[in-house]
């Protein structure tokens, strides 16, 4: 279970993961859509049962993709990590889709750090860094909010210190 | 109509004083009105000419009744019937009718000339030592006002009818967000260019000195107190953190806190400046941008080029006649597309109507009509590059171009990010390219990032050069079978051709099936100061990304990508029309070039942020 999800970048660090809630977060966050429509197509499908006996088959669909879309999420979230290099910041994501960004410190702008009402409930916070470029798309979801304060911080001092201009 | 001008002039001129400071609130702080405010009038004819849009609309609508008549006469004659002139005769048997009608179009006309009257004397705009007031507005009053160290850099605009009567609008350009403009409207052209010309000489006049107040450099003679006074300017003008979340670097928050137009000279001269900002600060350096000596400097720092640029009728480097726009932007695919769609249709109507449909052909024409329309904006806007003329100065490039219409503005070489070279399909045969460029600034006109609408290779080679740093290549490569190696591939028949090629990292083999076409043309090469990527097997393209400018980097890859063993990198820089990515290399390739460009980066960055801080005279807290 604690097999190394993530692909190779060709650095030698050692990547942080997110916390292990983040996937149980994430879970909760589509079942939230996902569990009204099971229930939903269930009554419809019982009350309906004798005219149209395939309605069985919408909800038993909804429960496989509930069940598939849980595994792949809980995978991924395991999946993402981040490594603070010396120089620059490190995050990979994704198992089908391998991505990763570098950002190096003297490029920041700003840090944002997020908490929506679900990653509040597990403590939660999501990290984002800004460059002067809006495609850089530097986001690290799930950290425990004390970390996502130290990250913050720690980013912040070290953007100031290695500051440089555009 | 209370709020009325009293009839002397003094008076008036003072009351409306007073009111203006009254509502500065819309326009900012108003300097306190110790000394005697001089308030200039604008052109008398700029309410008419603001509200032109309107009378032609009035015109407009009367021609279209009067024609809807006129047809319906002539159809009822050409039927036989005699013309239906029953509203004529019941107008004949009222006469008061048309005089009413008359009179009220006379009584119209009369109130809009009191009006627009009215208008004018309230329009004005006011210099002083530290900013230029515009105001204007009846009942709704409007004062804005632009502090002169602010001030990025003024335009003369010509739009079509102004021009037609020989005015003009100067356009001040204010560092901070959009819609900080100024546009002041409507001058005589002899008076806006005086403006302007004063103007500017203020402008820089305080931006020296306050580049000079920062460095704590003692302050030249002539202008203590002025000069105490710019150097108040600089730092309640520095840039604070306008964005949300924790501001890391507010000084690095210089998008559109830079200065825009021009160079910033306090910084001296380094390897990884582009070479048209080293030009401008040894322009700078020199006593007078002497026509000879300004060749000689741009000839040297262009050398890797090959270039023999020569700089003519006030430092005038480039000009790109009418025709040449014309038949360019008639050669772009997006006309050619349109311009067979719009064949296709109207010949499927000329078919139909041969086969006898004729309830179709009107409505598919009508259909038409819009289509056309599009095309011939674009069309127009393309033309609004007629007459680019690109001209070396001492504040850096200035570009003058329009056909109707003229305006001006600065190329802001030193913060340019990236570059691109463009070659639609059908220039080929001309051998015209395009170049265009990324700045950073959130503001981002669509149209205003042209470098060279049109050119010839040399040209394109010019602007480019000026545009990037030295891109410091290896012995026995120039710059320009590099970058002509980019632009044609294979296909160079420069002599050097062969060891330029060997630069450049293809796609593998095995990306043939997910880039049929491009996969032999795309190819990235590394220089000791510039990336530059090959692109597009039609639309030739060219991008080139200094290592200094990078912001950060993203490796990329698919299932589809992964079967294939290939991977992406794209390297993040402003926005912009180029996006820079380095498709498809096999996946340890782009593994290896994702962290050592992240390496290079940085380490260029680096470099770069120490020459300005080590060289003497450098300010030592900038950037």
């Amino acid at each position: 279970m604690n097999r190394d999800l993530s692909f190779s970048i060709g650095a030698d660090v050692p990547f942080n993961r997110v916390s292990p809630k983040y996937g149980l977060k994430e879970v909760l966050a589509s079942l939230t859509l996902l569990i009204p429509m099971l229930i939903v197509a269930l009554v419809f499908a019982i009350i309906f049962t004798a005219d149209v006996p395939w309605l069985h088959l919408i909800w038993a669909a909804i429960l496989v993709y509930g069940i598939i879309s849980t595994i792949i999420i809980l995978r991924q979230a395991r999946a993402i990590g981040y490594a603070e290099r010396e120089d620059d910041l490190l995050i990979r994501r994704g198992i089908m889709f391998h991505k990763a960004t570098v950002v190096p410190y003297g490029r920041l702008q700003f840090v944002d750090v997020d908490a929506g009402p679900i990653d509040r409930m597990f403590g939660l916070a999501t990290v984002k860094l800004h460059t002067a470029s809006a495609a850089t798309d530097a986001t690290i979801p799930g950290l425990p909010r004390a970390e996502a304060d130290r990250l913050r911080d720690s980013l912040a001092g070290l953007g100031q210190a290695n500051l440089a201009g555009l | 109509m209370s709020e009325e001008p009293k009839p002397t002039e003094e008076t008036r001129a003072s009351a409306e004083q007073t009111r203006a400071s009254a509502d500065a609130g819309t326009g900012g702080a108003v300097a306190e009105a110790a000394a005697p405010e001089v308030w200039h009038r604008v052109h008398p004819l700029t309410p008419i000419l603001e509200s032109i849009g309107v009378l032609v609309g009035i015109v407009i609508a009367a021609a279209y009744s009067l024609q809807n008549f006129f047809q319906s006469a002539v159809e009822d004659l050409a039927n036989g019937k005699s013309v239906d002139l029953t509203f004529a005769g019941w107008l004949r048997t009222h006469p008061l009718v048309i005089l009413a009608v008359v009179g009220g179009i006379i009584l119209i006309l009369l109130l809009t000339a009191f009006f627009s009257w009215l208008a004018w004397r309230v329009m004005g705009y006011r210099v002083d030592d530290e900013a230029i007031y515009y105001r204007r507005g009846l009942l709704s009053k409007k004062l804005r006002k632009a502090r002169l160290d602010r001030v990025q850099s003024i335009d003369l605009q010509q739009k079509l009818l102004p021009r037609m009567l020989g005015m003009a609008e100067l356009v001040f350009d204010v560092a901070g967000g959009t819609d900080s403009n100024i546009s002041l409207k409507y001058l005589s052209k002899k008076r806006a260019e005086e403006l302007r010309d004063e103007l500017l000489r203020t402008v820089r006049t305080k931006k020296q000195q306050g580049a000079e107040a920062h460095t704590h450099a003692p302050a030249p003679e002539g202008g203590s107190a002025a000069s105490a006074q710019a150097a108040r300017g600089p730092a309640a003008a520095s840039p604070t953190a306008e964005t949300p979340g924790t501001p890391v670097a507010p000084a690095a928050g210089g998008l559109g806190d830079e200065p825009e137009s021009g160079v910033d000279r306090s910084v001296p001269e380094r390897g990884d400046d582009s070479l048209g900002v080293r030009l401008t600060k040894r322009l700078g350096a020199m006593a007078d941008g002497v026509s000879s000596e300004a060749e000689g400097s741009l000839g040297d720092l262009l050398a890797p080029y090959h270039l023999a640029p020569s700089i003519g009728e006030e430092g005038e480097i480039i000009r790109v006649p009418v025709h040449r726009v014309v038949v360019a932007s008639l050669l772009k695919t997006e006309t050619l597309i349109s311009v067979i769609v719009v064949l296709a249709v109207i010949t499927a109507a000329i078919v139909m109507l041969a086969l006898g449909i004729k309830e179709a052909f009107i409505p598919i024409l009508v259909g038409v009509l819009p289509g056309v329309f599009a095309a011939f904006s674009v069309f127009r806007k393309n033309l609004d590059n007629a007459n680019f003329v690109v001209r070396l100065g001492e504040s850096g490039l200035a570009v003058n171009h329009g056909l109707f219409s003229t305006s001006r503005k600065v190329i802001p070489l030193d913060r340019i990010q990236a570059v691109c070279l463009h070659q639609p399909l059908l220039w080929r045969w001309a051998g015209w390219w395009q170049a265009e460029y990324n700045i950073a600034s959130d503001s981002s006109d669509k149209d205003s990032n042209l470098l060279l609408p049109v050119g010839d290779v040399d040209q394109a080679l010019l602007m480019v050069g000026l545009a990037l740093p030295d891109p410091q290549l290896p012995e026995g490569v120039a710059a320009d079978t590099l970058v002509r190696s980019a632009m044609y591939d294979r296909k160079s028949t420069h002599p050097q051709a062969a060891d330029a090629e060997a630069l450049f990292h293809g796609q593998p083999r095995s990306s043939r099936i997910l880039d049929p076409l491009v996969w032999r043309r795309r190819a990235y090469a590394l220089t000791g100061s510039l990336l530059v990527l090959r692109l597009g097997a039609l639309d030739r393209r060219v991008d080139f990304v200094p290592h200094v400018r990078v912001q950060s980097l993203r490796y990329h890859q698919g299932p589809l990508m992964r079967a294939r063993g290939l991977g992406t990198v794209s390297v993040h820089s402003t926005a912009g029309p180029i996006h820079p990515t380095v498709t498809h290399q096999s996946d340890e390739d782009a593994k290896r070039f994702f962290i050592e460009h992240a390496e290079r980066t940085r380490i260029a960055r680096q470099r770069f942020d120490a020459a300005a801080k080590t060289a003497p005279g450098g300010r030592e807290d900038e950037r």
